[in-house]
């Protein structure tokens, strides 16, 4: 499966990159890796792994269609929760990072991440590139 | 790909929820092009939700925000191939951008700060708090509404790192 890197998600590595929320190491050794798994989703085994994929919810609770989330536990110094929201159609698409704060903050990307993959369903989204 | 539209019974809502924004004394412009984004996007009116619902006054200005992110992301109707970055280039985009967006942030306090930018544009002040604030590209369709807000050039809101 191909692995498109979306503007939005080029936004949010962005900024955690500018505020250190992982190294440089661990996006190679760690991030970059895992993302990488997609290409052979769902056979990879990691991917029956509740702890580092699952499927997105939202405010409700409803399962929202189409959404996923990648999910690291102590990365960065701050050992921060880290997520990946990723829309998987015909081709996955890497939506937005985050770091998981609160409850709040997962409803809010929760509804942005809705957003996002009604804009890929109807092909308005900015490509920046493949993963490979 | 089948699209997913929100469904009629959930149409009133939103607008129930712009007159509370209205009475909150949100710019008009935001109100009406939330109202209007929410009955297409099910995300923004889970935001109008969330917003509706929250008592905390910093967390309603981080959901205003990002009503204002998710309306501006919805006025893109085409597919764009953007440039390829490599992550290794990351670190020296964001001093890019970091380094433009603080240039901007002068020109406008010298106009009277974010307050009287927010009147002049439109755009609820927590949103461009967050504009100023971010590492993230500035959209155009933001940077045209400063620039014509403060009647800047072309050459004042030129960014290579812009979407």
């Amino acid at each position: 499966m191909d692995i498109i890197i979306t503007a939005w998600a080029l936004d949010s590595y962005l900024e955690l990159k500018h505020n250190r929320v992982f190294s440089d190491e661990e996006y190679k050794k760690t991030i970059r890796p895992d993302a990488l798994r997609l290409d052979n989703y769902p056979d990879d085994p990691k991917f029956k792994n509740n702890k580092f994929w699952s499927i997105a919810t939202d405010q409700d609770g409803n399962n929202i269609e189409d959404g996923y989330k990648m999910k690291w536990h102590q990365i960065g110094n701050g050992k921060v929760q880290l997520r990946l929201t990723v829309g998987i159609f015909a081709e996955a698409f890497l939506c937005e990072a985050y770091v998981k704060n609160d409850p709040k903050t997962e409803k809010r990307k929760m509804a942005r991440f809705k957003v996002y993959l009604e804009k890929i369903r109807r092909n308005e989204y900015t490509e920046n590139g493949r993963l490979a | 790909m089948k699209t997913h539209a929100v469904t009629s019974d959930k149409n009133i809502e939103p607008i129930e929820i712009g007159h509370k924004m209205h009475m909150a004394g949100l710019p008009n412009e935001f109100v009406a092009s939330a109202v209007r984004t929410a009955f297409e996007f099910e995300g923004v009116h889970d935001l109008m939700r969330l917003w509706s619902e929250e008592s905390d006054e910093k967390e309603k200005n981080e959901i205003l925000a990002d009503i204002q992110d998710m309306i501006d992301e919805c006025s893109q109707k085409e597919k764009i191939e953007g440039t390829y970055i490599r992550f290794d280039d990351l670190n020296e985009i964001a001093k890019h951008i970091r380094s433009f967006k603080d240039q901007l942030r002068l020109i406008v306090s010298k106009n009277g700060g974010i307050k009287a930018l927010a009147t002049l544009t439109g755009i609820p002040q927590p949103s461009l708090s967050r504009f100023f604030s971010s590492n993230t590209m500035p959209r155009r369709v933001t940077l045209l509404k400063i620039a014509r807000a403060l009647k800047l050039s072309q050459i004042q809101i030129a960014t290579e790192w812009s979407r």
